[in-house]
């Protein structure tokens, strides 16, 4: 199959031809096991904590006062507050206002690069979200804390052989999200 | 060329070429797309993940899955949504009570076998782990927090919430 003899002139030439079925059966197989075995959503997590008490003594490092920075984000239905203090005077206490639209979520993702820039010690981010807002709505205000995307400028950070390899790839912008809301 | 001889001593033959171009495409497409991830999920039928730029992959099934009118744990049904809600009867202290008894069992599973690897003396050093929430993307932030608290009291501080990835590596 796959070969046959042409007439060249008045001679009868056997003229070689490739033998494609071999091909087209390994084709098929492969396609149908890649096909079966496909899947076309990648799936990902976002990591969130809660907050917890811990009776666990205190440290001396931990007892020492040290101005770091608070990052609390509020979720509501149409708008989003973003405020900034630092725990020691000058607070430097900053509130900023973002609606939930593509375009406003942008600007706010763009204003926590621009606090971790700034302040590249901080590294934990207090969210509170109210009961009506939409999950996906959510989500992507975490996107816009959690993650950098192509276009932004990569954070430089020492690297810590410990860390989780997306976060020492410089790509994720606030690792620690603490969910403020949940509380009983 | 596949090729077929009739009755009439005629040979009928088949260009296979545009089928060849066809399977070759699909076939590195295939082969792009293809996932070697170590974690293998079937999104459930009932709900539809959000999207999420997220780089950080699956790695481990969910735990919790919430889909638009019922909530799994362990691929067992606990309970029904009425509305995207969860009915009176179900809540105590602003947990769900059969969620919060399902991950209660869950944490002290998780417990027994961390305290086997790491032989801790210190019980409150045995971590239960953290939990993957699988939810449909058009519940209110109302339900997660229910979800959430239940896993609060059952000792769980860490969720992973599963998204799907707007770029496929």
């Amino acid at each position: 199959m796959g070969s046959r003899r042409k007439k060249g002139g008045n001679k009868q030439a056997a003229t070689p031809e490739l033998n494609v079925m071999p091909f087209v059966d390994i084709f098929s197989m492969l396609n149908t096991f890649l096909l079966v075995s496909a899947s076309f959503i990648g799936l990902g997590i976002l990591e969130v904590q809660i907050p917890f008490l811990s009776n666990a003594p205190q440290t001396e490092e931990e007892q020492k006062p040290e101005r770091t920075l608070n990052i609390r984000v509020d979720t509501e239905k149409d708008k989003i507050i973003l405020t900034t203090l630092y725990t020691e005077p000058p607070e430097d206490k900053q509130v900023k206002e973002y609606k939930t639209d593509i375009a406003d979520i942008e600007r706010f993702h763009q204003e926590m690069i621009s606090i971790k820039t700034k302040d590249p010690k901080s590294d934990k981010v207090t969210v509170f979200v109210d009961d009506d807002v939409k999950y996906d709505k959510m989500v992507l205000v975490l996107d816009a804390i959690k993650t950098l995307k192509e276009n932004d400028p990569a954070i430089p950070k020492a690297v810590d052989p410990g860390e989780p390899a997306e976060v020492q790839s410089g790509r994720i912008l606030y690792d620690k999200v603490v969910i403020g809301s949940v509380i009983l | 060329m596949a090729s077929a001889g009739g009755d009439s001593g005629e040979t009928l033959s088949l260009n296979i070429m545009p089928m060849l171009d066809i399977f070759s495409i699909l076939l590195t497409f295939l082969l792009m797309s293809y996932s070697t991830d170590p974690v293998n999920h079937d999104i459930n039928e009932n709900l539809e993940l959000p999207d999420s730029v997220t780089l950080v992959s699956m790695d481990e099934v969910p735990s919790i899955i919430v889909s638009r009118e019922e909530v799994y744990v362990n691929d067992n049904k606990i309970i029904d949504l009425v509305n995207g809600k969860v009915k009176e009867e179900d809540l105590q202290q602003g947990a769900v009570f059969p969620v919060y008894e399902e991950l209660k069992k869950l944490s002290e599973q998780n417990k027994a076998v961390a305290r086997e690897v790491i032989s801790s003396p210190d019980e409150k050093k045995v971590d239960p782990g953290s939990i993957t929430i699988e939810m449909d993307r058009k519940h209110n932030f109302e339900l997660l927090r229910r979800l959430m608290i239940s896993g609060q009291q059952a000792e769980f501080i860490k969720f992973k919430l599963l998204v799907a990835k707007e770029n496929i590596d």
